[in-house]
């Protein structure tokens, strides 16, 4: 595959991951870094989230995992937490998720992860969580 | 052999290179082919840093994410793309002001053990 098929067929599973919300982080790095674009694009989504080994929904929990562990990554939970309800999650699952990390990295991560899925929440009108 | 090999032999060496590829199984074979591809195809190959510059960043950002067995490999790395010993005492010094005092201590005792494996500087009494 060419540099630009590559990139193509990343761009094919971003879409259908991340919709709109992947596009546009792919757009804001245009005039500043597309080859960072280019490698999210080309590499983990053209070669770690095309791999079938794992369900769409699955990858999209051991991401929010990871995201929340790792701190710091709060823009790209709100990427993530949208791609999880777009590829089946529900939001009781998400934030049982959020609240399974909790006894792993700490409550201030699992809170800083659960505000985020609150404001994707809000916007799309998903509030309040029914557990 | 790929360019991704080229760089990853000349930067790791040949030794690390072949005990990774010795130990590689059915299991890890899909995950040493793609750093293979990826970190050290796609990234290391690039023109727009020279290696020496890139070992700089890739100490800081292991000393930052605590990953000290990594480190230890690219301690080595840094002297063979030509950081000098106090260069990587710079270094590591450096990430006691951004990534905590104890990370840098931890990444000291770390490069003291490899430095020393590597004959270039003295241990202890």
């Amino acid at each position: 595959m060419t540099r630009e098929e590559k990139y193509e067929h990343g761009l094919d599973v971003l879409r259908q991951v991340d919709g709109e919300a992947g596009q546009r982080v792919v757009d804001s790095l245009a005039d500043i870094s597309p080859e960072l674009a280019h490698q999210i694009v080309a590499w983990g989504f053209g070669e770690i989230y095309a791999r079938p080994g794992l369900a769409p929904r699955d990858r999209q929990l051991v991401t929010l995992g990871m995201l929340t562990a790792l701190g710091g990554a709060e823009p790209q939970l709100e990427v993530h937490i949208n791609a999880a309800l777009n590829v089946g999650l529900t939001p009781q699952e998400i934030v049982e998720a959020l609240l399974h990390s909790a006894g792993y990295c700490g409550f201030p991560r699992a809170l800083n992860a659960t505000f985020v899925a609150k404001k994707v929440f809000a916007e799309r009108d998903l509030l309040p969580v029914e557990m | 052999m790929s360019e991704g090999m080229r760089v990853r032999r000349e930067v790791l060496g040949d030794a690390h290179v072949d005990r990774a590829q010795a130990r590689t199984t059915e299991f890890t074979a899909d995950f040493q082919d793609f750093i293979t591809r990826y970190a050290w195809g796609e990234i290391w190959t690039r023109p727009g840093l020279d290696r020496r510059t890139r070992s700089c960043v890739t100490l800081t950002a292991l000393v930052a994410r605590g990953h000290l067995d990594e480190l230890a490999m690219h301690v080595r790395a840094a002297l063979r793309n030509g950081l000098t010993v106090d260069e990587i005492k710079e270094v590591l010094l450096q990430t006691a002001v951004y990534c905590g005092v104890p990370a840098a201590n931890s990444a000291f005792a770390v490069a003291q053990r490899v430095l020393v494996e590597e004959g270039v500087v003295a241990d202890s009494e």
